[in-house]
């Protein structure tokens, strides 16, 4: 997280000048900020062609024009598309994060962040990665279960 | 239905080889209720992915709040 942390200090300010150009606030400015970190840390370093800081300039300039509803003109940049999700997806997940959040914690780990099980163990203090697996199946099937049931809830209602 | 987890995982993840992948997908139009479990899975992944990026949203607001004056005062004066 020091490189990440280090990163931040050093283009945030660059950013928040771009955003208070265009006619944005703080708060919209970190969020964006935030976003286009995020976009960043889910990328391979060797898929990014240029400095980590132009690279989170271009993209939080593109979340704003995306946000302001402007036509986007930088090539090369991309977001993906699945980025946000959408206002209804938000209950669901709402839903998940509040009545799954130990089973959601350990999930993101695998299927997010990418840990490995050896260090989802020490993380999440199981004893070995086979109690691990374990609960990350149980979790998933949990998780899946809790989809399954809304989504036979939503089809009930439209 | 349990085994059915750790295969659609290994679909889902584009990680199945070719041939299982192949049989897979004609198991799939065979069986509805396993294109069911599909979707399902798929959409659960999805709002796992989501809910991780929340949680960086959470940490980078962390690391704004916890670096120093002199980083703070460069970016109020750029608001002002």
């Amino acid at each position: 997280m020091e490189d990440i942390t280090a990163l931040y200090r050093d283009t945030f300010p660059h950013v928040a000048r771009v955003i208070k150009q265009l006619g944005g606030d703080l708060e919209t400015a970190k969020d964006l900020f935030h976003d286009a970190m995020i976009i960043y840390m889910e990328k391979n370093p060797p898929e990014i062609r240029v400095s980590a800081k132009a690279y989170l300039i271009g993209i939080t300039r593109i979340l704003w024009m995306k946000q302001q509803k402007l036509k986007i003109r930088e090539e090369g940049l991309s977001i993906p598309e699945d980025f946000y999700a959408s206002e209804a997806e938000q209950p669901l997940l709402e839903y998940l994060r509040t009545a799954g959040e130990k089973c959601m914690q350990l999930l993101q780990a695998f299927y997010y962040e990418q840990m490995e099980l050896q260090e989802m163990a020490d993380t999440f203090h199981y004893s070995n990665v086979r109690s691990v697996t374990v609960q990350k199946h149980k979790c998933l099937q949990k998780v899946r279960a809790t989809v399954k049931n809304t989504m036979l809830y939503e089809g009930a209602h439209n | 239905m349990k085994e059915h987890i750790t295969e659609t995982e290994a679909y889902l993840l584009g990680i199945m080889p070719e041939t299982e992948r192949l049989l897979f997908e004609a198991k799939m139009l065979a069986d509805p209720a396993l294109q069911e479990d599909v979707k399902h899975q798929r959409r659960a992944i999805q709002m796992i992915r989501w809910y991780g990026r929340d949680l960086q949203r959470e940490r980078l607001s962390a690391i704004y709040d916890a670096l120093d004056a002199e980083f703070h005062l460069t970016i109020t004066s750029i608001f002002k």
